[in-house]
């Protein structure tokens, strides 16, 4: 069991409703893209804001990508960063 | 002055200069006013970011100002791209804008350029640049100047906004991570859509990426490198965060670079 703490920032917080999850998953190796799945099966808004943004992953303050792993007790960061101008 | 940034300095300021300057002379120094003076900064985009870090860094003094547009001014661009005037309505922005800033600062030599930002235009339009401010309203097109600035080693300060959101970061090539490091995931078209935005987003972003500019040309202070600031207006927060580079960033990355 894998116990992460979630941070969302702007628009993927609106989505969840709040600012911050603590979520345990299954499995000896989890992914950043195994916490976004069930992100996304959790909050189906979130899923739809993510089909026009962008998401910066953050794992305890470092740039990840999605098929990076996971360990117990880190922190993963979802933001958006935007574009406008 | 940043180590990156290599201009002569301009030689001496004249009466009315040291008047004009005196209250931020008192915080760098003449010699950091003689950067300034001495300094090429090309703003790309003169939109809500792009007009108010233009117009701070028109006021600060910076030698000159390249402004990069090729849109014209319409009615829905005045909630926030503030040196667009209703007067201005089907004007081109580089020109609508130039005139403003003239005024404001004649010691300032604005020029505009009204051409499209593609991957052909772009080393053209950068490289007399010291330092390239992003005032850009989709990925694309950032993505196209973060690469031709990682390629000819300009500096490149990045904002983004959106509703009361943004985002800000000073790339240095080779040294931080570039955009396509921290946006991987971003699209490559370039693609500007309609977004929702409050005009005192743009301006508080961009009046920082002034500031980043001033910093990384007088040497004063330390610039947001390697760290991306994500402002959230809703509840008025600065969060300050890490980023690094990529090792196998198709813009900047390095096979053999450590991570």
């Amino acid at each position: 069991m894998v116990k992460v703490k979630v941070k969302l920032f702007a628009v993927f917080a609106d989505a969840v409703g709040t600012k911050e999850l603590v979520i345990d998953l299954s499995g000896e190796k989890v992914k950043v893209k195994d916490v976004l799945e069930y992100i996304r099966s959790k909050y189906p808004k979130f899923r739809e804001v993510e089909e026009n943004v962008p998401i910066l992953m953050l794992v305890n303050g470092i740039n990840v990508l999605p098929d990076d792993e996971v360990k117990d007790r880190d922190e993963v960061s979802f933001l958006p960063p935007v574009s406008g101008g | 002055m940043h180590p990156e940034i290599s201009s002569v300095n301009a030689s001496t300021l004249s009466k009315e200069e040291k008047i004009r300057y005196s209250r931020q002379i008192m915080i760098f120094g003449e010699e950091g006013q003689k950067k300034l003076k001495s300094a090429r900064v090309v703003v790309v985009g003169v939109g809500g970011l792009g007009s108010a870090s233009s117009t701070y860094l028109t006021a600060a003094g910076v030698g000159r100002l390249i402004l990069v547009d090729k849109d014209v001014v319409e009615l829905d661009n005045l909630n926030r791209q503030v040196l667009h005037w209703t007067r201005d309505i089907g004007k081109l922005k580089v020109r609508s804008a130039a005139e403003k800033l003239r005024e404001l600062n004649p010691e300032v030599d604005v020029e505009g350029l009204a051409v499209e930002v593609n991957e052909e235009s772009v080393y053209d339009i950068i490289k007399e640049a010291d330092v390239v401010v992003d005032g850009l309203d989709n990925w694309g097109t950032r993505m196209i100047i973060n690469k031709a600035c990682v390629e000819l080693g300009k500096p490149f300060v990045h904002a983004g906004v959106h509703g009361m959101y943004g985002q800000l970061t000073v790339i240095i090539p080779h040294e931080s991570p570039c955009l396509q490091c921290i946006v991987p995931s971003a699209g490559t078209k370039p693609k500007s859509g309609t977004f929702p935005v409050l005009g005192t987003t743009p301006a508080i972003l961009a009046t920082l990426q002034a500031q980043e500019v001033i910093k990384l040309i007088t040497g004063h202070g330390r610039p947001l490198i390697g760290k991306l600031l994500i402002f959230d207006g809703t509840t008025t927060t600065f969060t300050t965060i890490e980023v690094s580079r990529r090792k196998n960033c198709p813009a900047c990355g390095n096979p053999a670079m450590q991570q």
